[in-house]
């Protein structure tokens, strides 16, 4: 009997990366033991054609200003931009349980910072009211100290710094967004109060940060929500 | 002929002696009660033969005057424990018999909301602190309740009612002791009705006069009439008065009989009585004893009096029977709240403060520090152990605390854990917050009744009403040869139990951390330190430092396999960890911290990223934590793993003292590295702990080398006696080494040589001086011989068991 052919051993990873990559695991040989699939086996096999909708296409040419009639002489910028729903219930829970009034946007700026690394060296924070203010090295503030420095409204003016904005609006997906000259990083969460979802869009300058890397800080922002208890440590 | 009935003392009141503060007001209160005891029972048991009450009953007919007289005493905030034949108690106590009745017919609106029932009946509002399904399992909670009170400054006592069957049980014997030797204001009333279950006492122990067993622990004993109510208020009347005066405890020994049989359904007179010895004891029911000499002794209320009495009971029990019947069910969906506080941490622990300037600290002084600052912010907080008072504890882990806070808070223990640590959970279910020291792990099985049965449930038979924030602190782990009663940490086992909260942390820092967290919240904990990190040091935070329960912390960054641990054992896997480095593999080294709550997100986090896993953990693998992650891995990460998940464990066998022989069983560096690098090339490590038939126990068995050292370095002498942990290079020669000390002693500081190299010594011989935190240690020369290089000069600083030198056998130099 072909019992072997018809079931070839790999592991639950090795399948996930075949399926997404859209290799047939009969053409692969296993190295793994007994010849099982193991994920280095899968062939980094970029999927040129049309991507499939993992995300948001990346709305092409959002130009920096609309507004501006005067052309300035600026390079044109490459955008690109992806988004993601977030699950809010475990944090709104956390905020609730800690019995403090920390609002949203200071446990959003401390995800923000810590999902998007040295791009957070410091972060300038839109609030739903429309307040901004800027807060140096917000990775390593508590929550309750982001929400702090806001209310003190120190401005520490920062070379690029990450733009998170917080729009308190229900039932609105973001599907593109403008990003400043002086930034090349930023997160727009609509979130409307009491809200156990929300949805999160990340536009970066692709010259800056690569499509790869946004990606993945988008998904760490995301993971970042849904674990609260991290964003205290 | 009933023997057991004529030969019992009387104490008959003459109505010339009724005490003054009996008036008729009062004498009509205590019928009053006595029927409402009666009635209400008699229309359980016909619902209990109908069926409309879940479960059976355990009925306390026949014995209504002792719980009506002891209860006439006490306050709405006094406490009572009760046992499984406790509805006369509840309402003696107090309770409104409708929540009574509709907690019988496991109804919403029962005292509990029918998660307790019968023998599970608690009712904060009149101070019942549970009827039990445990014999002998109430009676160190009430003495509990009395230390409570007075740590607060307040009068109430804690009372506990049990059977005869339970004074042949340790709780009874280590409760009784307790209370003597901290004057516990506390009474202990023994309802002897002559059977335990169908035992008859006689035939369970020689001495059957219960009173005369108090003279054991040095606090009274009285034994009265249990069916004469009014000779039970006297004798409580006094032992109260003692109670609320600091006096200390007493015991009263009620001699009474239950007319019913064990349990609604049980015959009456079973097997172990004779129905004559039932009606005997009939003629002198209690109630119609009381009624007779109200009529007739006092004359102070007619038969129609009495009757129009009985008429209104009868109504009021009617109506619980209604009211318990038209209760709702309870939802469906509440069955699973209550068993932990919502949310587990409390709110400090969820408010990290921004890092701050740290210091370096020892595990014990972290923690003992910890301790000092909650128990100087909360007033009512106690801690019980067994030497961890005057004398500082075992470890050292208490030094001080008795100075700052005295006996009445730093209460030195018998060695009675399931006494003292029942105690402790009443104390703690009562206003204080206790911490009850085990010493070792292995001794928290003595106390495991309490901790499963007691503690971990209470805030769920009591519908939320009641919960138990008592830390359970224990040494925990292997650490040199400490040998099979000394070296457990059978944190899995109480992880295992719904309610109860299990910490296992490795660092100094987290081990603050944890405590103050679980002296601040609301469940109960079970703190296991490693013993073997006792001696380490480590940065702690200056200012108040909290840890959550469920957050795992992330010890090293990797990116090809996740290493997950907890305890001793993260030092261990971070060692491995830098080996792999070495090589090119970057494993990411994760320390649980908590065992319960368990941090599966964390762990699968990591796995999404490493795509590989092991558990590399202290305790036994068969149901351990190994199991539990990777079945969690299956549930959260199954498309992430690119491996099976490994395990790696201590062997499942108890620890034993020879050093070679602990050594094969116990994780070490090197049997993590070996697991990394066969879960690393797609193949899980096996255990053989499930000692199943026709299994592959082959392989295993083969490959243990006939002399299991697996890990020693390589030594020519193979005879010799096995290296220490630091071993140095061998030379020649008879080592001398710094010699283990106590636990928490790591290392020490050479003061001196007293030899030169070369120089002629004797056995026994001072021939170097070393100090460590706690003495000057003198080390003497092992054999006859020339002192030989001197590996280690002054100034060095040598781990315990480290080699400094050694003598050259022979005079020849």
């Amino acid at each position: 009997m072909s019992a072997a052919a018809s079931r070839r051993a790999a592991s639950p990873y090795a399948r996930r990366l075949a399926r997404e990559r859209g290799i047939a695991l009969a053409e692969l040989a296993g190295t793994g033991p007994r010849g099982r699939i193991v994920a280095a086996d899968i062939p980094l096999q970029l999927v040129a054609a049309p991507e499939p909708a993992a995300a948001v296409p990346a709305p092409a040419p959002v130009a920096t200003a609309p507004s501006a009639p005067a052309p300035v002489a600026v390079a044109a910028r490459a955008f690109g931009a992806f988004a993601t729903n977030l699950a809010l219930g475990p944090l709104r829970e956390l905020i609730a349980a800690a019995g403090v009034d920390v609002p949203l946007h200071a446990f959003l700026a401390r995800a923000a910072a810590q999902a998007t690394g040295r791009y957070a060296e410091a972060i300038r924070l839109v609030a739903a009211d429309g307040r901004s203010v800027a807060v140096a090295g917000p990775a390593r503030l508590a929550p309750s100290e982001i929400a702090c420095r806001f209310e003190a409204g120190e401005g520490a003016s920062a070379e690029r710094p990450l733009v998170l904005t917080h729009l308190a609006v229900s039932g609105i997906r973001p599907v593109a967004g403008s990003l400043a000259p002086d930034c090349d990083l930023r997160i727009l969460v609509v979130a409307a109060p009491g809200t156990e979802t929300g949805e999160a869009l990340l536009v970066h300058d692709s010259d800056a940060v690569s499509e790869a890397e946004a990606a993945t800080m988008l998904a760490a922002f995301r993971d970042a929500l849904e674990n609260p208890l991290r964003l205290l440590v | 002929m009933s023997a057991a009935a004529s030969g019992r003392k009387v104490r008959a009141v003459k109505s010339a002696g009724l005490p003054a503060e009996l008036s008729r007001a009062a004498l009509l209160d205590l019928y009053e009660r006595m029927v409402l005891l009666r009635r209400f029972e008699s229309v359980a048991q016909t619902a209990c033969r109908k069926g409309e009450t879940p479960g059976f009953l355990h009925l306390y007919i026949g014995e209504e005057a002792t719980a009506v007289g002891i209860c006439a005493h006490l306050k709405p905030t006094d406490w009572i424990t009760s046992t499984h034949r406790g509805h006369g108690h509840a309402l003696a106590k107090g309770m409104s018999p409708n929540s009574l009745m509709a907690e019988l017919f496991g109804k919403r609106d029962g005292c509990c909301g029918g998660r307790g029932g019968t023998m599970h009946l608690y009712d904060r509002s009149v101070g019942l602190f549970g009827t039990n399904g445990i014999v002998a399992a109430g009676i160190s909670h009430a003495v509990g309740v009395g230390l409570s009170g007075r740590a607060r400054g307040r009068e109430d006592i804690g009372v506990a009612f049990f059977g005869d069957g339970a004074t042949n049980h340790g709780g009874f014997h280590e409760s009784l002791n307790f209370a003597g030797i901290q004057k516990a204001p506390a009474i202990l009333v023994c309802e002897n009705n002559l059977y335990a279950t169908a035992t008859p006492l006689a035939s369970a122990t020689l001495n059957t006069e219960i009173a005369s067993k108090a003279a054991s622990y040095g606090i009274p004993g009285i034994a009265v009439d249990g069916n004469d109510v009014i000779a039970v208020w006297e004798v409580m009347r006094e032992a109260t008065r003692r109670a609320r005066s600091g006096e200390g405890p007493t015991l009263i020994e009620a001699k009474t009989y239950r007319t019913v049989g064990h349990h609604e359904g049980d015959p009456v007179t079973g097997t172990y009585r004779t129905q004559a010895e039932v009606d005997e004891w009939l003629k002198r029911d209690p109630v119609k004893l009381f009624r007779a000499r109200l009529t007739d002794d006092f004359s102070v209320a007619s038969t129609d009096e009495l009757d129009a009495i009985d008429a209104r009971i009868d109504a009021i029990v009617q109506t619980s029977l209604e009211f318990a019947r038209n209760s709702p069910e309870p939802d469906p969906a509440t069955s699973g709240l209550h068993v932990f506080a919502e949310p587990l941490n409390p709110p400090e622990a969820l408010v990290q403060p921004v890092p701050g300037a740290t210091q370096t600290q020892s595990w014990l002084d972290a923690v003992r520090d910890g301790i000092a600052e909650e128990m100087r912010r909360n007033p009512h907080l106690l801690y019980f152990g067994e030497g961890t008072g005057e004398r500082g504890g075992t470890f050292a882990h208490t030094k001080n605390l008795y100075a700052e806070f005295g006996p009445q808070r730093m209460v030195d223990t018998p060695i009675s854990e399931q006494g003292f640590t029942g105690a402790a959970i009443g104390a703690s279910a009562t206003g204080t917050r206790t911490i009850a020291d085990l010493m070792f792990a292995d001794f928290m099985f003595e106390a495991a009744g309490q901790i499963v049965l007691q503690a971990s449930k209470l805030r769920y038979m009591s519908n939320g009403q009641m919960n138990a924030p008592v830390v359970i602190r224990v040494g925990s782990g292997a650490v040199r040869s400490a040998g099979p009663h000394h070296s457990g940490i059978y944190h899995t086992s109480w992880a295992h139990v719904p309610g109860l909260v299990v910490c296992m942390p490795a660092t100094p820092a987290d081990a603050k951390g944890l405590m103050k967290t679980a002296l601040r919240a609301s469940d109960p904990v079970i703190m296991l330190e490693p013993k073997a990190l006792f001696a380490t040091k480590g940065e702690v935070p200056a200012a108040e430092h909290f840890v959550p329960f469920g957050l795992a912390r992330i010890a090293r960054e990797g990116r090809d396999i996740t290493i997950v641990s907890a305890g001793q054992l993260v030092h261990r896997s971070l060692e491995a960890a830098e080996k792999l480095a070495a090589e090119g593999i970057e494993a990411e080294v994760i320390d649980l911290r908590t065992i319960m709550p368990l941090d599966v997100g964390t762990v699968a986090a990591s796995v999404t990223k490493t795509h590989r896993l092991l558990v590399v953990d202290e305790g036994w693998g068969a149901f351990g934590v190994g199991a539990e992650l990777a079945q969690a891995m299956n549930e959260l990460a199954f498309d992430e793993l690119d491996a099976p998940v490994g395990r790696l464990h201590s062997e499942a066998q108890p620890h034993p003292l020879a050093p070679a022989l602990e050594r094969a069983m116990l994780v070490d560096t090197d049997k993590i590295l070996a697991a990394v690098r066969s879960v690393l090339s797609g193949t899980a490590p096996t255990p053989k702990h499930w000692r199943h038939l026709g299994g592959r126990t082959a392989a295993p068995v083969a490959s243990s080398p006939p002399v299991p050292v697996p890990s020693a370095p390589s030594q020519a002498a193979s005879a010799s006696p096995p290296p220490p942990a630091a071993a140095a290079p061998g030379g020649p020669g008879e080592p001398i080494t710094m010699p283990f000390g106590d636990l928490t002693v790591s290392e020490g500081t050479i003061v001196g040589w007293l030899k030169a190299e070369g120089d002629k010594v004797k056995a026994g011989e001072i021939v170097a001086e070393i100090e460590t935190d706690k003495a000057v240690v003198e080390i003497e020369a092992p054999i006859d011989g020339v002192l030989g290089p001197i590996e280690q000069a002054k100034g060095a600083v040598v781990p315990m068991g480290g080699r400094i030198g050694s003598v050259v056998p022979g005079g020849a130099a």
